[in-house]
């Protein structure tokens, strides 16, 4: 059998490069089958819960800001946002829609819009709720992340190590390309061993978004005003993106793919906050399904007319 | 009744131009398909008006399944359904 | 009294369903959407059992034929329905093939003895492959059978006493068929083993014209609100019941608000009650 701290030169690299990718694909699978699971009741009457499974709580400010456009509470103009009237306050029934309205009151500018602590505080009964459901990680399934994150990073590391001083004992020095790629390695398994959601949260964005791909197929036909709440839906489960900006123009001042990272992660939040806007601005890689409706389609059993 | 005299009402319903020659003279065409006497004395007396609306629903039923599904006749067509 | 209201899902409903679970006992799915669905649609079908309790609704077995129902088609049925565990599951007494014929809907087979005994054998073979029997439902049909021998009622009682099976009793064709052929329909229902009507469809339809004579008849399309008179035909089941029932409202297309549908659930609720009511208070109606 060939010792791998034997190899050399190309030889080595691909073997390490073939260790690395198995490392990750190892850590994704640990991760996937600890979080499986059957899948939660859940509400589904506020569609911020749904935001927030999908993209966190900037998301779910985000979401709350526009539906709020749309409905006539808020107006947006030259990127400000700014309340209808102070009675609008009373009118809203969810906490997250109080205090963006609130937040509105304080302040216009939209940049500095959503880092607000009292709109994010609102947001964590969502939080709390999906982490009950296991919909996203609380802190025993983060623990358990950490040790498969750092049982990774300890065959990563200690194999390069290893590595480098049997090179080294051997006179060879030139470990640049180990180096680079452990570097490589430790950074993706760094990057993606917290990812928002958990592998059941996962799965069940995946299947909301079949049963809701109807709504989204449709989307050009919802109306402005707030009537129906399908607007609100679709946001929630697809992301802001998937309104059609010409019925929805203050979509597009939201659209993940436009805005910049000069958007506010938010202080102590930084982690979940920046990846919720990656879920959300990668999200049309798992919006389901391409070209074919969601769950049923079939004509019931009505006559033909 | 039997198999056949359900066939021969599912073609009733679906072929345009069998509906036709029914129309015109429905004893021969329900004694040529083979059926029993008894068979096409309940086919001489149909109910016309009824046989029109069914078989209009029906033909607009399988067009709407056509339009909801258009991958379907393709899924169909692999699978032998 | 447990009544349980529910609507059918469609996929153009599911933001109004999902977002207004708390006033929807029960889903009805239709089954022969899955059959061949991806694996994502099932699991998603799955999902939504999981949040709310499902009914299967099967319209492609043609069960009421005295052409045996293949078994692969059994089969899937019970595939989906060992997946989904829903609450019961249901078909037509309908045909909807022959001689290799596809109609492509529900059509009304002869009501003879042949026709019953087909249905019996095929309900019997379903609750084998399937691991328990359909709920069986009345069709509403445009034309008078040709070739039939007994009234619908008699029919549909002899089938269901040859099947063991219990009914799902849909009110509009039910209507339907007694407005384009002339029966009482609370006689019907009184023809019913009462034990055996377990559930019920509401749905609306409308009036179309021939052709050839100008006569009208009613079509169960499924794309209107439920008229006043299947609410009050499910007044007196209400009246002539005393075991729960699931009431499913079905839409399959034109749809309105999502309010207005449940608000024809709620309209659905009141009939309901007020039959149940008038059944407590007037015990004499119980006589058959």
């Amino acid at each position: 059998m060939i010792n791998p701290l034997e190899l050399t030169g190309p030889n080595f690299l691909i073997f390490y490069m073939l260790l690395g990718t198995l490392v990750l694909a190892l850590m994704y699978l640990l991760r996937r089958l600890s979080e499986s699971g059957a899948v939660p009741r859940v509400d589904y009457s506020d569609p911020y819960l749904i935001a927030y499974l999908r993209g966190g709580e900037l998301e779910t400010m985000r979401v709350a800001a526009v539906s709020l456009i749309d409905r006539g509470f808020l107006i947006l103009s030259n990127r400000r946002l700014e309340l209808v009237n102070d009675r609008a306050i009373d009118l809203v029934r969810r906490p997250v829609e109080a205090a963006v309205l609130r937040r509105a009151q304080a302040t216009n500018d939209l940049m500095l819009f959503f880092d607000s602590r009292t709109i994010r505080r609102t947001t964590v009964e969502y939080k709390e709720t999906l982490q009950r459901l296991r919909l996203l990680p609380d802190a025993h399934i983060y623990r358990v992340r950490m040790l498969i994150l750092a049982a990774a990073l300890a065959v990563l590391i200690g194999f390069a190590l290893a590595s480098a001083v049997t090179a080294a004992m051997r006179g060879r020095y030139n470990i640049i390309y180990l180096i680079l790629l452990a570097a490589f390695f430790c950074g993706v398994a760094i990057k993606y061993y917290n990812p928002l959601r958990t592998a059941l949260g996962d799965a069940l964005l995946t299947d909301l978004r079949t049963l809701f791909q109807s709504l989204k197929n449709r989307a050009s036909m919802i109306r402005a005003g707030g009537a129906t709440g399908e607007a609100v839906l679709l946001m929630a489960v697809f992301g802001i993106n998937a309104l059609p900006g010409a019925t929805f123009p203050a979509a597009r001042e939201f659209d993940d793919r436009r805005r910049s990272n000069r958007t506010s992660c938010g202080g102590g939040h930084g982690c979940h906050s920046c990846h919720s806007s990656c879920s959300s601005s990668c999200s049309s890689s798992s919006c389901g399904g391409g070209g074919r409706s969601g769950c049923g389609g079939g004509g019931g059993c009505g006559g033909g007319s | 009744m039997s198999a056949k005299f359900e066939a021969f009402l599912a073609k009733l319903y679906v072929d345009d131009q069998a509906r036709s020659r029914f129309l015109a003279d429905r004893r021969r065409e329900a004694l040529s398909s083979g059926l029993a006497e008894d068979d096409c004395a309940a086919l001489e007396n149909i109910d016309l008006v009824g046989l029109e609306l069914a078989a209009n629903s029906f033909a607009r039923k399988r067009a709407s399944h056509r339009l909801r599904r258009p991958a379907s006749k393709l899924s169909h067509w692999l699978k032998s359904e | 009294m447990n009544d349980r209201f529910g609507i059918g899902w469609r996929p153009e409903l599911a933001a109004g369903i999902l977002s207004n679970l708390d006033c929807i006992d029960i889903i009805e799915v239709i089954a022969d959407d899955y059959f061949t669905a991806p694996r994502s649609k099932r699991r998603a079908l799955n999902t939504l059992a999981r949040q709310v309790p499902v009914a299967l609704h099967g319209v492609t077995l043609g069960m009421a034929s005295a052409v045996p129902v293949e078994a692969r088609r059994l089969e899937r049925t019970a595939r989906l329905v060992e997946e989904v565990r829903p609450e019961f599951w249901s078909e037509h007494l309908a045909f909807v093939r022959g001689g290799g014929v596809e109609i492509g809907h529900l059509a009304a087979p002869p009501r003879t003895a042949a026709t019953i005994a087909g249905a019996a054998r095929n309900l019997a073979a379903a609750g084998q492959i399937v691991g328990a029997p359909p709920l069986v439902e009345n069709i509403a049909t445009l034309i008078d059978p040709p070739g039939s021998t007994m009234s619908e009622a008699d029919w549909n009682v002899e089938i269901l006493a040859a099947a063991q099976c219990d009914l799902l009793l849909d009110l509009h064709n039910l209507y339907a068929n007694a407005v384009n052929f002339g029966f009482d329909p609370h006689q019907y229902i009184d023809r019913m083993p009462r034990e055996r009507i377990r559930a019920i469809h509401l749905a609306g339809g409308r009036w179309i014209k021939a052709k050839s004579s100008g006569e009208f008849r009613l079509l169960d399309d499924h794309l209107h609100d439920v008229p006043e008179a299947v609410y009050n035909l499910l007044e007196y089941v209400g009246e002539k019941t005393c075991h729960p029932l699931t009431v499913i409202l079905e839409r399959d297309g034109c749809y309105p608000p999502t309010n207005a549908l449940l608000n024809q659930l709620d309209l659905a609720r009141q009939a309901l009650r007020r039959g149940r009511e008038r059944r407590r208070t007037s015990p004499v109606s119980e006589a058959a």
